[in-house]
């Protein structure tokens, strides 16, 4: 089974992402911020990281660079969630190391559609 | 196990990931008449791939997955 | 067409023409950092309105890629220079011919997928991270960014597949190629994956990007080195979706039809194929389908067989001719490669952009066969030419000047692929600068001269003489292209020429424009005032006289302004009259009775709103004369009148005022039936009925809440009678008449301004305030000795010319305080009386004093003044005061 780490701050995104994912057949763990999310991939193997941007303590860009030193961690495919209008984010988070990006509000079809592209047999 | 590396033989089964990659262009330079065994592969990350166009390793059984046979063909792999 | 669209349209041609004097600008001055930004603004601006608008996918995806491009040049990572403007040229170009098919059709060309991909494919290889970008500065072909030029490595069956399926309207077919870049592993892509789950592949291949190195020991696994190609049926849409995390590694292209046919192996060149070469080109010179079928199926049974180039050839010939809409050009390219054993369009040829289905190959007639060049040399000479072309379309000087320094460096390029240094010495000799007009004509004899080398062009060649602007455009060059695809410059060629046709524009510019001139009317009134405190307050009179001669020379040209400004907003009454038919027909079925309309003078043309406001008082009256005026068919015969009723719309234009007639040859209004109703209705006294004439018994059909019908049909009726027509037709300005014959038929008249912006009012003062009176109701200005005045009980009233005119005094009508000291002091008294007519007969109105008639814009009353009947609005004067213009239509009924 794949494994999901989620990482948002609000306890809505992180519940109804998880559940889409759960639904799916995926395993779902949850971080509320960067640092929250370093600790958890230390004793979890993640397949995927779904990050948001804004957050306390440590944003998502922070959290991708750091993810990236992480040997462990170098080709894991990381997805941040961003707004709409988020398009120099998206190049500055890619720089960083992100993979792609997912658009907030997040429609199930596409989250898996998503998932599926970046995870191989999820 | 993704890739379980024999004497002779690299079973490569589910999905091949990148971490993957090292280990088998490890293995296949050691064992220059090492066969690869994709029978059970669903999936090769693009790295191994190379490894495996690289190195121009012997597939034994190709993959059942029709699709991955499809790409492996194009590349003159199979 | 949808407002959204239409808002879109007007805006992009701003951003378009922005962009244009940007581009201009940034030729000259490469460095220019805010012209930069003005331009990737423009883009950036263009991309956002697209995105809004349905439809516009292949807009947007273009002008992303320009405004992606321009952010490297303002990022410092790339230098704007002659082979960025090109493609950005290009880009204005074609998105200014999108906005004209937008606005005729509602639609983006069918091609534009496709044209746009290969554009946004050319301005994203020209990158800063692009792979292509170093390669961008070298003398490069041309024509290679935006065509699938690897279609032969796909498999036969699957491009014979792909062929039949593309004959199906709406298919598409998306090649996409995908060269990730080395280090992208280590932001979590798999590139394979990426690949494999692009949606509805019909083929896929990979292979290495680069030859691996030799030394093993130097490979890096992690360092990605894969080229990944896919053919598949979803939408562009759906894999510019798919790959959007690494769209700038990935190149998408639709394939046409034509594209999938590729010719290799071994020639024959075997006698057994000329007799049918010779008869195939004459059966496609004659688009003898069916006849080239049964010579393609008999030369199949001798020499079948997919092994040779001719078989391959003939067994495209074969499916081409049997599947879909057969493309003309396509067929010929193969017939030709059997006849000469090479594929002109083919992808060793000159690349085929626009492989389209409606070019035939060649002018008919034409009996020279193209002559066999060499791929590189095709695709030059194709370059050549279009470049001639393009030299020879007529543009605005400064447009082709602009254009000069990159149609130099083209043919500098050209020629150095052609390995013809001697020509690029002359070239750069003849040409330092391409800075001036002449330098056009140096360039295109270049050009041309360059093409007789080839022998692409005969010497006598209509394009021989070519010179910019005396080709006539359009002209098509009489030398025979290479291939038979034309390129990109008879699209960019198009865009360039001048349109002479009708432009759109927005009404609010209009009306900005109009408000500007009405503006200038005011502005301009100030003059004679000036001209009266020279006189009067300084004593300067030759200069008083010479500001009025200023007013007079001015006042002609602000007139003119004004009409060119009017004739503008001029629309044909067809606007209206064109649904009447319609809802003559319908009604008279509906009320069975027979009736013919008649419509004269639809091409008489009056202001918009005029037109606008015609519509529904005009409904109302054809309604009426059907339902009342026209009597049923038995009735009519029994009168002795035609079965048929007629009913006769006309329009005409009468001095400054538009009229039109509603006329019917109906009963006719019976006034004394009338008369009874009105005084039934209380609306009338039976006394003042008897009083009435005719005329003013006909017009009790105003009177609010009168219906004549006897039963109320469910055409008019409804309570809603003449009283609306006439309100909404006074409120546009407009009168109304009405005059009948009994038995006979009804005419009603209505007039209207054919504008309405600017209104004449007399000016008069009351307290040392003006009032303004519209001139459209002044009779004539008199001054009354107040001996003439007689009383009648409590009302005042003249005679003039023998005519008794009732006095009404404004001072009381508007309730400023009657000055009565006038009245008792003695001498000859006189009273400044201005004769009104609202319709209902001549008034006298007493004013304090006149002065002369102005020219204004009424501007409706707003806020709580709104509620004022007796204010129809307000204007600004020319010195500063403001005018309350009175509805005298309104202030004539107060008691």
């Amino acid at each position: 089974m794949k494994s999901v780490l989620l990482v948002d701050d609000s306890d809505t995104i992180r519940a109804s992402v998880s559940d889409i994912l759960t639904r799916n057949g995926l395993k779902a763990e949850t971080a509320k911020d960067g640092k929250d999310a370093l600790g958890k991939l230390n004793g979890f193997k993640a397949d995927l990281i779904i990050t948001d941007l804004n957050m306390p303590v440590m944003d998502g860009l922070a959290l991708i660079k750091e993810i990236r030193k992480l040997p462990a961690y170098r080709f894991t495919p990381v997805l941040m969630l961003t707004t709409e209008s988020q398009q120099a984010k998206r190049d500055e988070a890619r720089a960083a190391g992100a993979t792609g990006w997912l658009v907030k509000p997040v429609k199930p079809d596409d989250l898996m559609a998503v998932v599926r592209k970046v995870v191989p047999g999820a | 196990m993704a890739l379980d590396l024999k004497k002779t033989v690299a079973n490569l089964s589910g999905t091949v990931t990148v971490q993957e990659a090292e280990p088998l262009l490890e293995w296949l330079q050691a064992t220059p008449k090492g066969k690869l065994n994709l029978a059970d592969c669903e999936h090769l990350h693009a790295a191994v791939l190379q490894v495996i166009l690289r190195t121009g390793a012997t597939i034994q059984k190709e993959p059942t997955d029709p699709d991955l046979t499809t790409w492996l063909k194009s590349a003159g792999a199979l | 067409m949808t407002s959204l669209l239409t808002r879109f349209i007007s805006e992009a041609r701003g951003l378009l023409e922005q962009a244009s004097a940007d581009l201009l600008a940034l030729e000259k001055a490469p460095d220019d950092q805010e012209v930069l930004n003005s331009l990737f603004r423009c883009m950036h601006t263009l991309k956002g309105s697209s995105g809004v608008v349905e439809g516009l996918d292949p807009l947007t995806r273009a002008v992303h890629a320009g405004e992606d491009l321009l952010d490297d040049c303002r990022g410092g990572k790339l230098s704007f220079s002659a082979n960025l403007a090109d493609p950005l040229f290009d880009t204005v170009d074609l998105v200014g011919e999108w906005l004209d098919a937008l606005g005729d059709t509602g639609a983006l060309p069918d091609d534009a997928g496709r044209v746009g991909a290969a554009l946004a494919n050319t301005l994203r290889g020209l990158r800063a991270d692009s792979p292509e970008a170093a390669a961008a500065d070298t003398p490069a072909p041309v024509a290679s960014a935006d065509h699938c030029d690897w279609l032969r490595l796909v498999d036969h069956g699957v491009r014979r597949d792909m062929y039949i399926a593309l004959s199906a309207p709406d298919a598409a077919l998306i090649a996409f190629e995908y060269v990730p870049d080395p280090q992208c592993f280590f932001v979590g892509d798999d590139p394979l994956l990426t690949a494999r789950t692009a949606p509805d592949l019909v083929w896929r291949g990979v292979e290495p990007a680069k030859p691996w190195d030799d030394d093993l020991a130097a490979f890096d696994p992690f360092a990605c080195n894969l080229r990944m190609r896919g053919l598949g049926t979803a939408s562009l849409d759906a894999y510019d979706r798919h790959f959007a995390y690494v769209i700038n590694d990935v190149r998408l292209l639709p394939v046409a039809r034509a594209e999938l046919v590729t010719l290799d192996g071994p020639v024959a060149g075997a006698k057994v194929f000329e007799p049918f070469s010779e008869d195939a080109r004459g059966l496609v010179k004659a688009a003898d389908w069916d006849g080239l079928r049964a010579a393609v199926a008999t030369m199949r049974s001798v020499a079948g067989g997919t092994d040779g180039f001719e078989g391959q050839a003939l067994d495209w010939l074969d499916l081409v001719l049997n599947s879909g809409p057969i493309d003309p050009a396509l067929v010929n390219r193969l017939v030709m490669a059997i006849a000469t054993g090479r594929d002109e369009g083919g992808e060793t040829g000159p690349a085929p952009m626009h492989p389209s289905t409606d070019t035939p190959a060649g002018p008919p007639g034409e009996p020279r066969p193209a002559p066999a060049l060499d791929p590189t040399t095709a695709a030059a000479a194709d370059i050549l030419m279009a470049q001639l072309e393009a030299l020879a379309m007529p543009m605005p000087p400064d447009q082709r000047l602009a254009q000069l320094p990159s149609r130099k460096e083209t043919l500098v390029r050209v020629l150095t692929a052609l390995d013809n240094m001697e020509a690029v010495e002359k070239l750069t000799a003849i040409v330092h600068q391409a800075r001036r007009e002449e330098d056009a004509v140096l360039l295109a004899e270049v050009a041309r001269d360059m093409l007789m080398d080839l022998g692409v062009l005969e010497p006598d060649a209509e394009t021989a003489s070519v010179a910019p602007a005396n080709v006539p455009s359009g002209g098509a060059p009489t030398a025979r292209k290479p291939a038979e695809a034309p390129s990109t410059a008879d699209r960019r060629g198009r865009s360039t020429k001048p349109k002479l046709r009708e432009i759109k524009v927005d009404q609010e510019r209009i009306d900005s424009l109009m408000d500007l001139a009405g503006e200038l009317v005011v502005a301009k009134n100030a003059l004679p005032f000036l001209a009266r405190r020279a006189d009067v307050e300084f004593g300067v009179r030759d200069l008083a006289r010479e500001i009025k001669g200023q007013h007079q020379t001015l006042n002609r040209i602000v007139e003119d302004l004004q009409g060119a400004v009017m004739q503008v907003r001029m629309v044909p009454v067809s606007a209206v009259f064109g649904a009447f038919p319609r809802l003559v027909r319908d009604y008279a079925r509906k009320l069975d009775k027979k009736i013919r309309l008649v419509v004269e003078g639809e091409d008489t043309e009056a202001d918009k709103n005029v037109i606008e406001d015609l519509s529904d008082p005009l409904i109302h009256l054809i309604r009426n004369s059907i339902d009342h005026g026209l009597e049923p068919a038995d009735e009519r015969v029994a009168a002795g009148k035609s079965e048929e009723g007629t009913i006769e719309l006309r329009a005409y234009q009468e001095e400054d005022r538009v009229v039109i007639e509603v006329n019917d040859d109906g009963r006719g209004i019976d006034a004394d039936k009338l008369k009874a109703k009105a005084i039934e209705k209380g609306v009338i006294t039976a006394e003042a009925a008897a009083d009435l004439s005719e005329t003013d018994a006909l017009n009790l059909i105003f009177a609010p809440g009168f219906s004549t019908a006897e039963k109320v049909s469910d055409l008019s009726g409804r309570g809603v009678g003449m009283d609306v027509v006439r309100v909404a037709l006074e409120r546009a300005g407009g009168t109304i008449k009405v005059s009948s014959t009994l038995g006979q038929g009804t005419r009603v008249r209505l007039s209207l301004p054919l504008a309405m912006a600017i209104s004449r009012v007399m000016m008069t003062t009351l307290a040392d305030q003006p009032f303004g009176i519209p001139m459209d109701y002044v009779v004539e200005t008199v001054r009354i000795r107040r001996s003439d005045i007689h009383h009648i009980k409590d009302r005042e009233a003249t005679v003039l010319r023998g005519r008794v005119v009732p006095l009404r005094r404004l001072r009381s009508l508007l309730g400023i305080e009657t000055v009565i000291d006038v009245w008792d002091s003695g001498g000859v008294l006189e009273e400044a009386v201005l004769v009104v007519n609202d319709g209902s007969g001549h008034t006298g109105l007493v004013v304090d004093d006149f002065e002369e008639n102005v020219e204004v814009i009424l501007k409706p009353m707003e806020g709580i003044m709104a509620r004022f009947g007796h204010y129809s609005g307000t204007a600004l004067l020319g010195d500063g005061r403001v005018l309350l213009v009175l509805n005298l239509r309104e202030i004539l009924k107060w008691p």
